[in-house]
C-alpha cells in the first residue's frame, strides 16, 4: 500500500500519460480524468510488485486500455450522449489547432494504436499486448491510420 | 518510425495536456479513497454478507422445492397418477399429516375405495410410528414397533389393494391377524388389520380389501 509520498510520486509520473491515452480514445476531458483516477486507484489497490519501471508503465497502459474499453462498452455510455456532443462547440473548440482536429478525425480504432506508437513509443508487439490483438492487426491499423492522417494533413500542407 | 509523425503526435499530446490542477485533485481524491479503504472494506463485507444471504435464501427455496417434488414423487409412487393426495397437504384444510391437528376421524372423509391409498401415504411419512400387534390362535399377542423395511414392504402390498365385494369380516376364516396401529406424533391416527397377509380391514369397517401378493 502506497503512502502519501508514494501516491504523489505515482500521480506525477503517470497521471498525464494515462490521461492522454484516455483522452485520445474518449475525446472528453471528464471521461479522461475519470479513467485516470480509476486506473490509479486500481494500481493502488492491486498492490503489485513490478520488475522495473518499464514493467510498471506497461501494466498501467494495459489497465488504461482495459478501463477505456469497459467504459466505452458500459450500458450507461451506450445509452447516453456526452454533453459536448449535443451543445455548440465552446470557445476552446474554435481555438483548437487544426492538427488536433485532424488527429481526432481518425476513426476510433486507429487513434489509440497511433498514439501509443508515435507518442508513447511502444513497439508493435507491446501495442498488440496491451490492446489484446495481434501484431499483424496493429501493423495494419498503423499503416492505414498513417495514410489517413497523411491524406488529411496534406490538405493543409502539414506533411 | 517517421519523425514527421512523431512531431505531429508530440504536438497533439501538447494540445491535449491535462488541466494544470488535475494532479493535485487526483492526489487529494486518491488519498481520500485510500483512507476510506477501511469503511469500504466494511461495505464490501456487507456486500458479501448480503450475497451469502441471497445464497442461503436460494438454497432454502431450492430445498423447499426439492421437498415438494419429493413429496409429490412419493405421492406418485403410490400409483396415483393425478397425485391428488399429496402427503402433508390437505384437500379439505384439516389433514396435515405429521402435524398435531390430525383428526382421528379424518379418514372417514374419504371414499371407501381411497382408503388403502391414504393408509399407504400415511405409512410412508417419516413421522409415522406403526405398532404391530400380532395374535396367535390362543389369543396371545405381542406388540412391536415396525421397522422401516417392514413398513415399506407393507406400503408396497397396500398399493395393490382392491375392494372385495363378496367378502365380509365375519366370513374371513383367518389363521393369523396382524393389527396395525398408526400413530402420528404419538397420537393414534388409524388402525387396520391384515388377515393372513391377504385381506385388509380398516378400523372395524365392513369393507374388506384384498391385497395382492
Amino acid at each position: 500500500m502506497e503512502d502519501h509520498a508514494g501516491i504523489a510520486q505515482l500521480v506525477e509520473m503517470y497521471a498525464s500519460m494515462i490521461y492522454r491515452i484516455a483522452y485520445t480514445r474518449m475525446q472528453n476531458v471528464a471521461d479522461a480524468e475519470d479513467i485516470t483516477q480509476e486506473v490509479l486507484l486500481k494500481y493502488l489497490k492491486a498492490d503489485k510488485t513490478f520488475r522495473d519501471e518499464e514493467h510498471r508503465k506497461m501494466w498501467l497502459i494495459r489497465v488504461t486500455v482495459n478501463t477505456i474499453k469497459s467504459n466505452v462498452t458500459s450500458a450507461w455510455r451506450r445509452h447516453t450522449v456526452a454533453l459536448d456532443d449535443v451543445t455548440e462547440p465552446s470557445y476552446e473548440a474554435s481555438d483548437l489547432p487544426v492538427l488536433k482536429e485532424k488527429v481526432e478525425k481518425l476513426p476510433e480504432r486507429y487513434r489509440l494504436p497511433m498514439f501509443l506508437y508515435y507518442y508513447e513509443e511502444l513497439s508493435v508487439k507491446e501495442i498488440a499486448h496491451v490492446t489484446k490483438s495481434t501484431e499483424g492487426t496493429v501493423k495494419s491499423l498503423l499503416s492505414r491510420g498513417r495514410k489517413m492522417l497523411r491524406d488529411e494533413l496534406k490538405e493543409d500542407d502539414y506533411v | 518510425m517517421s519523425e514527421n509523425m512523431k512531431k505531429i503526435y508530440q504536438a497533439y499530446a501538447d494540445s491535449i495536456a491535462p488541466a494544470p490542477d488535475m494532479q493535485e485533485r487526483l492526489k487529494r481524491q486518491l488519498y481520500a479513497e485510500m483512507q476510506g479503504e477501511r469503511p469500504r472494506k466494511r461495505n464490501y463485507g456487507r456486500g458479501q454478507f448480503s450475497r451469502w444471504l441471497v445464497v442461503a435464501c436460494v438454497l432454502f427455496l431450492v430445498s423447499g422445492g426439492c421437498l415438494i417434488y419429493a413429496v409429490m414423487g412419493t405421492s406418485r409412487q403410490t400409483g396415483r397418477a393425478d397425485g391428488r393426495w399429496i402427503i402433508g397437504a390437505d384437500t379439505g384444510g384439516t389433514r396435515l399429516l405429521g402435524e398435531k391437528n390430525v383428526a382421528d376421524t379424518d379418514i372417514e372423509r374419504y371414499p371407501e375405495k381411497e382408503k388403502p391409498w391414504i393408509l399407504q401415504e400415511m405409512l410412508e411419512l417419516d413421522s409415522v410410528i406403526v405398532f404391530c400387534n400380532t395374535e396367535d390362535g390362543s389369543g396371545a399377542g405381542k406388540q412391536m414397533r415396525m421397522s422401516e423395511d417392514e413398513l415399506w414392504s407393507l406400503c408396497e402390498s397396500l398399493q395393490s389393494a382392491t375392494i372385495c365385494e363378496d367378502i365380509t369380516p365375519d366370513a374371513i376364516a383367518s389363521e393369523s391377524a396382524v393389527r396395525y396401529q398408526v400413530l402420528i406424533q404419538y397420537k393414534p391416527f388409524i388402525s387396520f388389520t391384515v388377515y393372513d397377509g391377504k385381506y385388509l380391514q380398516i378400523e372395524d369397517e365392513t369393507t374388506i380389501y384384498k391385497i395382492k401378493n
